[in-house]
């Protein structure tokens, strides 16, 4: 499993993939702070401090990044296919499920590595903007946020990126469902028995951006065990049908 | 236990209505060269495929080293190296990054087995060229380096030769019989190109349209095509009651009026157009013939020919 | 120029993909459904119905998403397959080349527009949220028309980065940064992005929108006019410089 981490890390070397997953981060961080500009009763968004972090990671959950992270995971998995390199790891033999398990558990690395950039971002421009009015507790409790939505949306995504590797060639599919799939959340959380069990938004009361209770808090734990669960189901099947 | 490395019996594939490999059986001894023949679409991939387990079988068996593959892929593969089609690499690795990738991954106990598979094939290590930017020859020279990395016992070849200029193939080859030789390899390769098979294998398997037509080493498949010499004559009833009463010869065959064959390469042809000529027949040509294996070839597999 | 138009479609046989995107036309009548039952019950205005499904997030995200991946599998696939050389060797003139794939993702847009249009009336009057008039099915259909043709013209520089880019992943990511841009910069800026330009010419007459910007229409065309020509005349350097 360690060799096949590391081999997976290997084959990203010199790919421009990490480079426009991080470019994407840096300008969803720019737009939102774009967005700070606006008025609102006479005073800016982006001057109340941390405001601007609050909002950049329910943004970019929302519209964003979820789609990002998929497109890096299925784009592991599919290359395989398409650049003709699976035959020749299975006739080493590499297991078909393992070395999905390790394309997904790296993309749970990148996934949190997102967010935790995303998070540097905001805080060094929250920090420009008004350092002295930014509480260390504040800022602590963001990166908790942050490193929790980074880990909570890959959950909630696996079972997109799973399917992925059962039909190899729907890396678009894939895109365009995770980018609803996260995009939907908006109007999950509008209500408040929906906001509890959808994935998407089950992360966010888990992070604690939503104030929560305990026992939203545990169900949202137990929805994205759930999903996780499922797509180790999905890509269980994939072994079987494979041979 | 049998004497083969690799043995099929009644091996099919069907896709879908297409019946692609037909009841094939295949047997490659240790240590030889085995060649399959056949032009494109006959079904030679479609036959290393199943050998390997890359696709399922319809119905038939493989064993490979004694065993059924299937279930004991870590057992049997290490003990394989194979080219399937084009050979898929990384594009954004270089050559040898991605030799070490598939190194590691195999756990290869020799150090620097990377440098030197890079080294029997002629490509340089540690260059900074990428794989995107090989050349076609380049990336099938790769791709043997991957299959021997390991040093396995059977190499599996899907048209090695593919894509590399007249130099590279003679290379190719020469190495491919070296492994063979001097290392004892048993190698199943398959090709389109007769002649390529005819320089190489020491058994061959002639296959069209998914049926394996022949069987055979290239010995007895040369003994068939045996040389012979071609007299055209004026009266070919006199030349052999000639041949038959002054030479004793009785290995020959009377194909028209004016033709006949002797098979007899060793006779003294100068004596006998002499005695031709004095008993009023005239010579009208006599040449040293042999059948190619293409003819054969073009006999077999109902006169369409090979490549 | 019309045998190339009719080859590209030709070129889209057996891609069962392009048919699967167009169920994400669902997605917001589907929603407005779900937003309805649970909040304002039965016997609304069909404007404000359709404002739901049609009007709001369909033009903000879904369409420019689906509608960027749509150009970025067009011109994927060939660079992909090397066909490119093939087609320039016939020879095919490389600006009537992206024109034609222009009009594959207006024609696209159309359709996925017409479905909107078809699933919120659908959506709308099974359910009995509004009654059926002749009046509001025309203004529905020709604000669809408007969205779908401007939409089109809005992804354009999505199209052009698709074709001058080998890869899929840098357009993707770009379709996801280019939508989300424009959504927030509907609240700052609507004229600098041609997405919310273009939702400034849509919102100009519909009932009960409250925009917080002054109206001005010729200023959004040109914002969309100028990034037209700009991505055009981008693809057509780019292409023409590559041998």
């Amino acid at each position: 499993m360690k060799l096949l981490l590391w081999a997976e890390r290997w084959k990203l070397r010199r790919s421009k993939i990490l480079w426009i997953a991080g470019f994407a981060t840096v300008m969803v961080a720019l737009i939102v702070f774009a967005q700070g500009q606006f008025m609102f009763y006479g005073s800016r968004y982006i001057d109340k401090a941390g405001w601007f972090m609050t909002a950049t990671q329910s943004l970019a959950t929302f519209y964003v990044l979820p789609a990002v992270i998929a497109l890096l995971g299925s784009y592991m998995i599919c290359r395989e296919e398409q650049e003709d390199t699976l035959k020749s790891l299975r006739l080493i033999p590499v297991d078909e499920m393992k070395l999905t398990l390790a394309k997904m558990a790296l993309t749970l690395v990148f996934s949190v590595l997102i967010y935790l950039l995303l998070f540097v971002i905001t805080f060094l421009i929250e920090a420009v903007l008004h350092l002295e009015a930014l509480p260390i507790s504040l800022v602590l409790e963001n990166l908790k946020t942050y490193f929790l939505d980074g880990a909570g949306v890959f959950f909630a995504i696996s079972p997109i990126i799973a399917l992925v590797s059962r039909m190899k060639k729907g890396y678009w599919l894939a895109l365009v469902f995770a980018e609803i799939y996260s995009f939907a959340g908006l109007f999950a959380s509008m209500s408040n028995t929906l906001k509890t069990v959808y994935p998407m938004t089950a992360v966010f009361n888990l992070s604690g951006y939503y104030h929560a209770s305990v026992i939203q808090t545990l169900i949202g734990v137990i929805v994205l065990l759930t999903c996780i669960v499922l797509s180790l189901f999905i890509l269980k099947g994939l072994n079987k049908t494979a041979k | 236990m049998s004497d083969f490395v690799i043995k099929t019996k009644k091996l099919t594939k069907i896709y879908g209505e297409q019946t692609a490999v037909n009841s094939v059986d295949i047997h490659v001894k240790p240590g030889r060269i085995y060649g399959l023949l056949g032009r494109n679409g006959a079904g030679k991939t479609t036959i290393m495929k199943m050998i390997l387990g890359l696709t399922p079988i319809t119905s038939g068996e493989v064993d490979v080293f004694s065993q059924n593959i299937k279930g004991h892929e870590k057992r049997i593969y290490p003990r394989i190296g194979a080219i399937i089609e084009t050979p898929g690499f990384y594009p954004n690795l270089t050559g040898t990054e991605n030799l070490e990738i598939f190194a590691k991954l195999r756990g290869t106990p020799r150090p620097n087995a990377v440098k030197k598979a890079l080294e029997v094939v002629g490509l340089p290590y540690r260059d900074k060229k990428l794989f995107s930017k090989y050349s076609l020859g380049m990336k099938q020279r790769l791709g043997i380096a991957n299959v021997i990395l390991h040093d396995p016992e059977l190499l599996i070849l899907d048209e090695p030769t593919n894509g590399l200029d007249p130099i590279g193939i003679a290379e190719v080859r020469n190495f491919i019989k070296g492994l063979s030789a001097e290392r004892g390899k048993t190698i199943l390769i398959s090709s389109h190109i007769l002649s390529e098979i005819a320089l190489l294998a020491d058994d061959i398997g002639i296959i069209d349209h998914g049926v394996l037509l022949e069987e055979n080493s290239m010995e007895d498949l040369e003994k068939k095509n045996r040389k012979y010499i071609q007299l055209q004559v004026s009266d070919v009833h006199k030349t052999s009651l000639i041949l038959e009463q002054q030479f004793r010869v009785t290995d020959y065959a009377v194909q028209d009026e004016h033709n006949l064959r002797l098979y007899d390469t060793a006779l003294d042809m100068a004596a006998i157009n002499k005695a031709l000529v004095v008993q009023d027949v005239a010579v009208i040509s006599s040449q040293i013939c042999n059948d190619t294996l293409e003819d054969y070839f073009k006999q077999i597999t109902g006169g369409e020919g090979i490549a | 120029m019309l045998k190339l138009i009719q080859v590209e479609f030709l070129k889209l046989r057996r891609r069962k993909f392009i048919w699967l995107m167009l169920l994400a036309a669902l997605f917001m009548p589907l929603a407005a459904v779900f937003y309805f039952a649970n909040i304002k019950g039965t016997g609304v205005e069909p404007i404000e119905f359709y404002k739901w499904t049609a009007f709001s997030y369909t033009p903000w995200i879904i369409l420019p998403v689906v509608l960027g991946m749509l150009c970025t599998m067009l011109m994927y696939n060939e660079n992909q397959y090397d066909i490119l050389k093939q087609l320039w060797i016939v020879p095919v003139n490389k600006v009537a080349y992206f024109f034609s794939k222009f009009v594959v993702v207006l024609t696209y847009s159309i359709c996925f527009m017409l479905i909107i249009a078809a699933a919120s009336i659908l959506t709308g009057v099974l359910p009995g949220y509004i009654t059926f008039d002749s009046a509001s099915t025309l203004y529905l259909l020709r604000k669809c028309m408007e969205i779908s043709l401007l939409t089109a013209f809005a992804v354009l520089p999505v199209l052009a980065v698709a074709a001058v880019q080998k890869g899929y992943i840098l357009p993707v990511c770009l379709t996801l940064v280019y939508t989300f841009l424009g959504f927030i910069l509907l609240m700052v800026n609507m004229y600098l992005h041609p997405l919310s330009s273009m939702t400034a010419i849509v919102m100009r007459d519909i009932p009960g929108v409250v925009i917080t910007q002054p109206l001005n229409i010729p200023g959004a065309f040109l914002c969309i006019g100028v990034w037209s020509v700009a991505s055009v005349m981008l693809a057509g350097a780019v292409l023409k410089k590559r041998k």
